[in-house]
């Protein structure tokens, strides 16, 4: 086993694997590498940090939400006529060949996704 | 929030889980479908531990965690019509979560990832500070994965049914982001 083969499976097994680890015990750079690495693992399981929730968090997180949709359906009547306006000249824009991006996902699961996977960023790697 | 059938299948889910009773959330649920704030509220007690535990893998100062989990539990409110109950509520809420840290880590500056001050029950403080220093280059959706990976300890199957991801897309991201890891642990 070279040290690129063992760097990889150090690096997999977070310093766990056997065979890694007896290269490792042999050479000076990947047991440096090792240690590292063990710390970085000891730096990843321990949580950021141990906060518990406030007295009163429920109450808050209730006083925010957002009106259920018997209001926002009341709401969305009084506001009929911009509403119309808005979607005609979202409607001509769009005849117009120019694209209207909608930049708040539906799904945050695939907005993060694509962030994840670098369909829209790209991280050099 | 689709696909939350895949979150029958047995997770252990660590130290995130001590259920609490599923009925409870079931009729709870029910009620703040139908715009009980009260239910909503219920709701809220019974897994702000939770959300904050798991906020708090993320991130380092308490406006942080208690924004996060805000933002976890807005989310849930707006979107709560899209859970079906074919899995408990603490899963789908979990993912909720779980999209939400991400959302706020990709807005996250670098020099607000690393620590003020190594805590004493670190070990050696400088070997834990050079890991801080090194995991704060990595790049937020890799410390992520990482963190999911090493310390909640989930496989990428684990990891794939609490996002709602694919297992390939997991494991792609797992390989970049462990070969970015060694990438920096070389260079160190
Ligand atoms: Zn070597």
């Amino acid at each position: 086993m070279n040290c690129r083969q063992a760097r990889k499976l150090l690096t997999h097994s977070m310093g766990a694997n056997a065979q890694a680890r007896r290269h490792a015990a042999s050479c000076g750079a990947c047991s440096r590498f090792a240690t590292r690495l063990k710390e970085i693992d000891r730096a990843l399981v321990a949580p950021r940090s141990e906060i518990s929730p406030p007295p009163g968090f429920a109450r808050r997180v209730r006083s925010r939400l957002a009106p259920t949709e018997d209001l926002i359906g009341w709401a969305a009547l009084r506001l009929l006529p911009a509403t119309l306006a808005v979607v005609l000249l979202l409607s001509w824009l769009n005849l117009r060949g120019e694209s209207v991006q909608n930049a708040a996902a539906e799904n945050p699961t695939d907005a993060v996704v694509s962030w994840m996977l670098d369909l829209n960023v790209g991280d050099g790697s | 929030m689709e696909n939350e059938t895949v979150h029958a299948l047995t997770l252990p889910m660590t130290s995130l889980s001590r259920s609490l009773p599923v009925d409870d959330d079931a009729i709870l649920v029910a009620e703040a479908n139908d715009g009980d704030r009260e239910a909503f509220e219920r709701l809220v007690e019974r897994h702000q531990n939770r959300v904050f535990r798991l906020a708090g893998r993320f991130f380092r100062h308490r406006e942080d965690v208690e924004e996060a989990a805000q933002d976890t539990f807005l989310t849930a409110w707006t979107k709560l019509g899209t859970y079906k109950a074919k899995a408990p509520f603490e899963h789908w809420l979990t993912r909720v979560c779980l999209n939400t840290c991400y959302m706020r880590l990709r807005r996250e500056k670098p020099q607000e990832r690393l620590p003020a001050e190594i805590g004493s029950e670190a070990g050696d403080p400088n070997a834990r500070l050079d890991a801080e220093r090194l995991l704060a280059r990595l790049e937020p959706r890799d410390r992520f994965i990482l963190q999911l990976l090493h310390g909640e300890g989930w496989s990428t199957t684990e990891i794939a049914a609490q996002l709602g991801w694919t297992v390939s897309n997991v494991k792609v991201r797992a390989f970049r982001a462990r070969r970015r890891l060694r990438q920096l642990v070389e260079a160190g």
